[in-house]
């Protein structure tokens, strides 16, 4: 390594040719780099809700709707209604729509005297208002469709668009959006839209948004906090620059790899910003405190860069090992930030053993007054608060038990929430809308049961579509369904539209049913017509109402809720909420439901809503044990550097300090635990642990020089203590930039994440002291081995 | 070799004198698309017909569903049919009745007999009354010809499996059968031989290629040529509804009580 090292500052030309081209071909790849924020895209398929979901793309021509709203304080009058029917035709000319189902175009089927009719709602536009009443009436008539397509208070009717199941729904989406802003500038009309799609093109604008402002705002704070501290031209862009390759290699491995950016590693830029500044900070710092006694520019670079290199190693390592550990949660996303912000803090400290020795060894040495640390007023000021803490360290021992009392009382507060409306700012257009729309209308999160018939027909059976027709009654029950929707639904309404419209004919026919109709007998050599009544198998009935339907049906007509050989059937359950706790219940109540009464049918449950649910209980869970993991990777590794397990458990525990606190401060103050504060623990660990690291390697180094165990403390504040601070507050800077963000999810993890950073770094600047004053380890005074840092 | 640039130039210049005198014994205005259709259609003129209908329906995914129906059909007056379908299989729908009373003027009547529930119903459905028996053949497709919602603004010649067409373009006269009917614009191509149509595009409201029907098979029956096999192929959804007409018997005077509700419902389960 040594070697390793004295080359480079001897040879910078090469070096630094090695890092430029490298960057240049990776910054190159970025503009291949995508944008999906569809965090369900991406589960491995051993999970079943998942295999099933893509079955049910196999087996159903479209999965992802869009409503658009067309919002009027007449919705029932002439102008209005002519311009949702030409909305409805406008739509339909979307090659990438599958079908538009919308309040003019729906199909009603209503019995009359002699026999029933299937007619669109709107025939020919009304003039009258008779002929609109007549439409209001029939349109309520139908059952199936009325709430997803008039508001409850009748200022909005929405036309549903099916999409195409191949189709890149998002991209659609702003498409859409940008189609429907210029007609409402010609048409005058008021516009708007909600659905998954429309959601998750807002998620990714916002995480396109989020990367621009937390470049742009993470490169002006370094530029600040740089010049405030090294008040030098080299001092502010050489950290930048190490700073700027790391995110750009990064993000260029990932778009070589394929990996897109979901609103996981949307926040990775600034991760890396804040973290991989801090060992060219910790470098510098150390080149200014030598170069006033050098004269060497080669050899000051040498020598800063080879008492530094073990530190910058050891604590890149242990921040990698942190993200690392989010592997464990075997979600992808998060996986994917792990993983690429491990790898962004690899290459900062890769820059920083290689590029900021070259360029300090080609750069005139510079010497600033002020910047022997012992004398600065701000070591002065820690030797103080080193003394404070001796002389008060039962106080303070004190005091961190209440503080940690007091946190175990917020931790029983957690709760688990997730919810993607409720990500974006109350006066987002969006979550306007999309309030409206779960308040006005059936909701646009969904559940899909799909029904699995053991035979082709299966589905047309009594007894299946009676199971299917109670599950759906069953589910409208329940608490946020707004709707429920199965094929069961529109036998129950022919099977009451054949029989004079007597209510007590709409449900599914029995498997033997007596109906009484026409025979033709001979009598008297004559042919007359008698009425009989008969048994027939409820089975040829439903074959005969389906067949009905089929009459003048277009192909597909059945499409969303039967496949084509009546095998699988689909049933759709709307939820006008998408809070995790709302969908976590009617996911446990229809899956008992199904076990208690479907017997041998199979059925179960996927849909978006039900893959959101997978994803935060992947999180949730696989989160304890990223933190289990982590913490003893960090502990085993600082056990290893110190040669010592008392010591590695000593590093570990303003850890624990901080993580409990941050857990606290959630349940204190009520923010939900989700995908992205889960994130927090596992940086705190990766990057808090450094703090813990520079303390106790100075402290040692203190009493090996023959402090005893008190005099170590103002001694090692007066030099690590200083940086530790410094470093924390700069890290915990960049991290508050992520409150800029478009998410609330990710402005509560910038809070918190500065928190944490600040709560480490106290933990390392107050109670490893105060324990190490108070029991003494004897393993602090025995020499370290040679590798020993 | 100069014998056969003889030859060859000869019965060139045959061809086109014969197709020069062809063309000026035609009236000048057999060349308009309409009267051509006119005469496709006068030559396709049958009063009463019975056949063996089979209709196949294959989704995208090569799955098929199948059905057989007897047929009866008549002209009522020249351009008003009655129509009356009894469905053989699948057997769960086996004995389904469908009768249809076309109407020029208005909606068509349409009964339909459950064998199930041994009624008659009559069934009302919108304008031209969507797809027949969720195939890709509307109504409209399988109706009466109905020349008058059509203008004929161009005709082309061109050749098709070997046969000498007529190309004529058919766009609607106006908005409204554009949106009753579903198309922009339909391409009829005509054999010149046996006038009769051998394929047709359709184009959907957004001038895009939507179905295709040829049609690979016809027999002449009594002096007219009967279409007894017809493909319409969904090219935009990759979807084909195929029919087969079989043991067709034309102009026999199907009795007038075959197309009434009480013949509807003269049905025995066997």
């Amino acid at each position: 390594m040594k070697k390793t090292l004295e080359w480079v500052v001897r040879h910078p030309i090469p070096v630094l040719l090695v890092l430029i081209l490298t960057t240049g071909f990776l910054g190159y790849q970025i503009k291949n780099l995508k944008i999906d924020p569809d965090i369900t895209k991406s589960l491995p398929q051993n999970i079943p809700a998942k295999r099933l979901y893509d079955r049910m793309s196999e087996l159903f021509p479209t999965k992802e709707f869009i409503m658009v709203l067309y919002k009027s304080d007449s919705l029932f009058s002439v102008r209005a209604i002519q311009q949702i029917d030409e909305l409805t035709d406008t739509l339909e000319e979307f090659p990438e729509v599958y079908t538009v189902i919308s309040p003019t175009n729906v199909k009603i089927i209503r019995s009359q005297n002699d026999g029933m009719e299937v007619k669109e709602a709107l025939e020919e536009w009304p003039a009258t208002a008779g002929d609109i009443a007549a439409f209001r009436e029939r349109l309520y008539s139908n059952p199936i469709f009325i709430r997803h397509l008039i508001a409850r208070d009748e200022k909005a009717a929405a036309v549903l668009l099916l999409l195409h199941k191949d189709v890149d729904a998002k991209e659609f989406a702003g498409r859409l959006l940008h189609f429907l802003d210029e007609y409402n500038q010609s048409h005058g009309t008021h516009l708007a839209s909600a659905g998954r799609p429309i959601v998750n093109f807002y998620i990714s604008e916002g995480v396109a948004r989020d990367m621009r402002v937390f470049f742009n705002s993470g490169i002006l704070l370094m530029l600040v906090l740089l010049f405030f501290i090294f008040r030098s031209f080299r001092g502010v862009i050489i950290p930048i620059v190490v700073v700027m390759a790391s995110v750009i290699w990064t993000l260029g491995l990932m778009a070589l790899v394929g990996s897109p950016m979901s609103h996981a590693t949307g926040m990775m830029p600034i991760l890396l910003m804040a973290i991989g500044i801090a060992d060219s900070i910790h470098i510098l710092t150390h080149y200014y405190q030598k170069a006033a006694n050098e004269n060497d520019r080669k050899r000051l670079a040498s020598e800063t860069i080879q008492e530094l290199w073990s530190p910058v190693v050891m604590t890149s390592l242990t921040t990698m090992v942190g993200f690392l550990a989010l592997n464990t949660s075997n979600h992808e996303a998060l996986m994917q930030l792990g993983i690429f912000t491990a790898f962004g803090v690899f290459v900062a400290m890769i820059w920083s053993l290689t590029f900021v020795p070259a360029m300090l060894g080609m750069l005139s040495i510079k010497t600033r007054a002020g910047w022997r640390m012992e004398k600065s007023p701000m070591s002065r000021r820690m030797e103080g608060y080193g003394m404070l803490l001796i002389h008060n360290r039962n106080l303070l021992f004190g005091g961190i038990v209440v503080v940690v009392m007091l946190a175990a009382a917020g931790l029983i507060r957690l709760h688990v929430e997730s919810s993607s409306i409720q990500q974006f700012p109350k006066q987002h257009p969006l979550r306007q809308v999309l309030e409206y729309v779960n308040e006005h209308f059936v909701g646009i999160q969904t559940f899909q049961i799909i029904v699995e018939g053991e035979a082709p027909g299966a589905i047309k059976q009594p007894e299946v579509l009676a199971k299917m027709d109670s599950l759906a009654q069953f589910a409208r029950t329940l608490p946020h369904v707004g709707s429920v929707q199965s094929l069961a639904d529109f036998i129950k309404i022919l099977n009451r539209a054949m029989h004079g419209d007597d209510p007590k004919y709409e449900r599914i026919p029995a498997p033997v049913e007596r109906e009484t109709g026409t025979f033709f007998v001979e009598r008297n050599g004559r042919e007359v017509a008698i009425e009989k009544t008969f048994e027939v198998p409820g089975a040829e009935l439903i074959a005969q109402y389906l067949q009905l339907y089929e009459m003048s049906a277009k192909p597909d007509e059945f499409a969303q809720f039967v496949d084509f050989d009546y095998q699988n059937a689909k049933i759709t359950v709307f939820l006008n909420d998408d809070r995790g706790s709302v969908l976590n219940n009617v996911d446990r109540q229809i899956s008992r439901f199904i076990q208690q009464h479907f017997g041998d049918l199979r059925a179960d449950i996927t849909g978006m809503a039900k893959l959101l649910l997978v994803v935060r209980d992947m999180v949730v869970r696989g989160q304890t044990l990223s933190i289990i993991v982590s913490l003893l990777l960090v502990w085993l590794l600082t056990s290893f550097m110190f040669r010592s397990m008392l010591l590695g458990l000593y590093n570990a525990i303003p850890l624990f300090f901080g993580i409990f606190l941050n857990f606290a401060i959630m349940g204190w103050f009520n923010i939900p635990l989700n995908v992205e504060t889960m994130v927090t623990s596992s940086v705190a660990i990766g990057v808090g642990i450094d703090y813990a690291i520079h303390f106790v390697h100075r402290y040692r180094q203190r009493i090996l020089a023959g402090d005893d165990y008190e005099q170590a403390v103002p001694n090692t504040m007066s030099t690590a203590g200083v940086a530790i601070l410094f470093n924390s507050i700069t890290v915990a800077a960049g991290f508050a930039l992520l409150v800029l963000s478009a998410f609330k999810g990710v402005r509560y993890m910038g809070l918190l994440l500065a928190l944490t950073m600040i709560t480490t770094a106290f933990g390392a600047l107050t109670i490893i002291p105060v324990l190490f004053v108070k029991f003494q380890p004897a393993v602090l005074k025995r020499a370290p081995g040679k590798r020993q840092i | 070799m100069r014998q056969r640039i003889f030859w060859s130039g000869l019965s060139l210049a045959l061809a086109v004198g014969l197709a020069v005198t062809l063309a000026r014994a035609l009236p000048q205005n057999q060349k308009d698309g309409r009267k051509i259709m006119q005469q496709v259609l006068q030559g396709s003129r049958w009063k009463d017909m019975t056949a063996d209908v089979t209709l196949i329906i294959t989704n995208a995914k090569g799955d098929r569903r199948i059905r057989k129906i007897k047929l009866f059909s008549r002209k009522r007056t020249d351009d008003e049919s009655d129509m009356l379908m009894r469905f053989i299989e699948p057997a769960d729908v086996a004995g389904t009745g469908f009768l249809v009373i076309e109407h020029q003027n208005r909606d068509d009547d349409r009964y339909l007999f459950l064998p199930a529930l041994r009624r008659v119903k009559r069934i009302a459905s919108s304008g031209k009354g969507g797809n027949f028996m969720g195939s890709d053949y509307t109504y409209y497709d399988i109706g009466e010809p109905k020349l008058d919602d059509w203008t004929y603004p161009s005709v082309g010649d061109t050749t098709l499996d070997g046969q000498a067409c007529y190309v004529i373009t058919a766009l609607p006269v106006s908005p409204k059968i554009a949106r009753e009917t579903g198309y922009s614009k339909i391409v009829h191509y005509v054999e010149k031989a046996r006038m009769t149509i051998i394929r047709s595009d359709y184009y959907d409201r957004r001038a895009k290629l939507q179905k295709i029907l040829t049609i690979p098979e016809m027999i002449r029956l009594a002096g007219i040529w009967f279409q007894t096999h017809l493909i319409m192929k969904n090219v935009q959804d990759n979807r084909t509804s195929e029919m087969k007409f079989e043991n067709i018997n034309i102009n026999q005077n199907l009795p007038k009580r075959y197309f009434t509700q009480r013949y509807l419902q003269r049905w025995q389960r066997r």
